[in-house]
């Protein structure tokens, strides 16, 4: 699997936004090609590329809330408008999850992507999230078990 | 697969311990069937999981990347001279002419009368010896110099195989 699907997808978990995410990805690509020189120092590329595509990814998303926070302020729009494309997610099953996920903190919403979409080892996501593994562990764990209980709450309100 | 086997498998996976394989089966078993009732809450997540993996970037993304990378590229840069540095031209030039003018006159009053030329023909090669170990030595050096640079592209080429595996 290549490696820009990859990053893509760890930059849309984070920004739920996919031409943001498509920027991030090219960035990252651009940073590489304009290092390349330099790329004998840098040990685990892939893990490299992955840290580089979180910090920007969370970079454009706080960039994106502080702008539409100062555009609520400036028009006085209310925050708690609902999105109908969200709404239409939370209708399906598979949407629900999607929303789920989406709602989790960013270090378990990271680690549960890496593990239960990447299929990487534990040891490869500590190296990509610069975090401990029992770190990783907790926050993979608190993910699961977090959309376990809704998906529990869920179901037993049908 | 049995259901209470699926059961403990969905347990150890909340529990943070199941191995990467187990997932994967988990994932297959969801995508594949429809499951028992007892474990339908849980087909939404695995589905959905399973279908992120396929999730990718579109068609287009190699050709916009490429046209960012040659925007990328340092352009040459055009400046354009003032009418200030032209008179600092001319002034240069002026001067240099100047001095290759007194130069050349100064030496032409100094010069002494003409010294007989270089003999040449005592350096030349006399035997057939010594003129297989001027030429040994020569190929040796040129045969050096392009090692060198071979081992400068394989580098390179090194280089650009490790950043060009990102960009297929």
């Amino acid at each position: 699997m290549p490696i820009k699907n990859k990053l893509y997808r760890m930059a849309l978990r984070i920004t739920a936004n996919p031409a943001e995410a498509e920027d991030v990805v090219q960035e990252v690509f651009i940073k590489v090609w304009e290092q390349r020189d330099s790329m004998d120092e840098i040990q685990n590329i892939e893990a490299w590329c992955m840290q580089m595509t979180k910090n920007r990814a969370i970079d454009k998303r706080r960039l994106r809330y502080n702008q539409a926070e100062g555009l609520e302020k400036a028009y006085g729009l209310s925050s708690d408008n609902h999105d109908p494309g969200r709404q239409a997610e939370l209708n399906d099953a598979v949407g629900q999850v999607k929303v789920l996920m989406a709602e989790l903190p960013d270090s378990q919403k990271m680690a549960m992507q890496l593990r239960d979409i990447e299929g990487m080892a534990y040891q490869e996501i500590c190296e990509t999230l610069d975090m401990p593994l029992n770190q990783v562990k907790t926050n993979i764990f608190r993910a699961r078990k977090h959309i376990r209980s809704k998906l529990l709450q869920l179901w037993t309100i049908k | 697969m049995d259901n209470q086997v699926m059961e403990q498998l969905l347990d150890k996976y909340f529990e943070g311990e199941t191995s990467l394989k187990e997932e994967h089966q988990l994932r297959e078993y969801f995508q594949r069937e429809e499951a028992p009732e007892s474990l339908q809450l849980y087909q939404p997540l695995f589905r959905h999981l399973a279908q992120e993996q396929k999730r990718g970037l579109g068609a287009d993304f190699d050709r916009k990347l490429l046209q960012q990378l040659e925007q990328a590229q340092p352009q040459a840069r055009v400046r354009r001279l003032t009418a200030r540095s032209w008179v600092v031209r001319i002034a240069a030039a002026l001067v240099l002419g100047l001095g290759l003018w007194w130069a050349y006159t100064t030496q032409e009053a100094l010069q002494k009368p003409q010294q007989a030329g270089i003999d040449w023909s005592k350096y030349e090669v006399q035997s057939t010896e010594a003129a297989f170990r001027l030429t040994s030595t020569a190929l040796l050096k040129a045969s050096s110099e392009l090692n060198h640079g071979t081992s400068t592209a394989v580098r390179e080429m090194d280089k650009l195989k490790k950043v060009g595996k990102f960009f297929k």
